[in-house]
């Protein structure tokens, strides 16, 4: 990643700019689409969600700064992306962690394979993840299906890092009730 | 037992505390049964979410997204240069009237002037002497003193 990256601009350096922007991209194109994923919660809509956010992307790549991790970049143009989608799309209704905690009892009371799951624990939990609300979905996802370090899921979704933690852990706790039935489960050994 | 580092036990967790906070939360857990349990409980979410499975991109949607941003970049070049030969032709254009000396402005100064005088006075005739309707009806219909204004080839 050398010499001028000048995507919007035009210039001679353009194709060079672009062909970056598409290594990049394809570099760190699973992981955003794993993020999209559980953003939108199915592959479909993620795949729109992702394939707007690179657009955005390379538009604004002239903006990118060499040497900085591209895929946080990236990611966080596609969190911005997701919140313009929630924002705009009122059908979407959110709801506070307490209102989701009793529907979500209740859907698992009920049993239904709602997911298609590879393993008997999958759809419970896919369930409960998707079931939080996104501000904490997304830091449950960086931190533990990315593994993201603290700092970066602040810088990804744009907010102080005492508040990555606080959201994380009442993510946590929330699906912590949601599960607890297969929890006990896991903690016995059954599964893992 | 030490008021409850709740906030604390997720950061903990993930050891993304610093050494000193670790440790009072490790000194904590060693005396409460309760907090220890929601390390636990912690700990079995973390394992739970992280076996998730992994979804993975349909091969074909990278190929497209890329295709599309040349498409969108050869549009946008196309745009471009025209906005360009507009821009260009403008400032041409003016380039050339400021070499040829083109007057811009057809009215004369003198002329201007004299309008601006006229309408000075009117203004202040009108503000020292406020008229009924009567007499601004007979004032309007008769000959208005615009000849300041009139073009050479105007029609009274």
């Amino acid at each position: 990643m050398t010499g001028t990256l000048d995507a919007g601009t035009g210039t001679a350096d353009a194709p060079k700019a672009r062909d970056t922007f598409a290594t990049l991209l394809a570099e760190h194109w699973d992981q955003a689409f794993r993020f999209a994923c559980h953003l939108t919660g199915n592959t479909s809509e993620a795949e729109d969600l992702l394939q707007e956010a690179a657009e955005e992307a390379f538009r604004a790549f002239h903006r990118f700064q060499p040497g900085t991790r591209f895929d946080r970049w990236l990611m966080r143009i596609l969190h911005n992306s997701f919140l313009d989608h929630v924002r705009r799309d009122r059908r979407r209704k959110l709801f506070s962690l307490d209102e989701v905690t009793e529907s979500v009892l209740a859907a698992d009371r009920s049993g239904q394979p709602e997911v298609a799951a590879e393993r008997p624990l999958d759809g419970p939990v896919l369930r409960a993840l998707r079931a939080l609300p996104p501000e904490f979905r997304a830091a449950v996802v960086l931190v533990d299906i990315e593994g993201l370090p603290y700092e970066d899921v602040a810088q990804i979704l744009h907010c102080p890092i005492g508040t990555i933690r606080s959201r994380l852990h009442r993510g946590r706790l929330a699906l912590r009730e949601w599960l607890r039935p297969h929890m006990e489960a896991l903690k016995r050994g059954d599964l893992s | 037992v030490s008021t409850h580092p709740f906030d604390e036990l997720s950061a903990y967790v993930d050891g993304a505390l610093s050494p000193e906070a670790a440790t009072g939360v490790a000194v904590h857990l060693a005396e409460c049964a309760h907090c220890r349990a929601v390390v636990d409980d912690l700990l079995a979410v973390r394992t739970l979410v992280r076996s998730l499975p992994r979804p993975s991109p349909h091969p074909a949607v990278l190929p497209r997204t890329l295709s599309r941003l040349e498409v969108r970049r050869a549009g946008a070049a196309v745009i471009r240069r025209r906005w360009i030969a507009v821009i260009s032709t403008v400032v041409t254009a003016a380039a050339i009237g400021l070499l040829l000396q083109v007057p811009v402005s057809p009215t004369p100064a003198a002329d201007r002037a004299s309008s601006a005088t006229y309408f000075q006075s009117h203004a202040e005739l009108t503000l020292t002497h406020p008229m009924t309707d009567v007499t601004l009806a007979s004032y309007l219909s008769s000959p208005l003193p615009y000849d300041s204004l009139e073009e050479p080839s105007g029609v009274r």
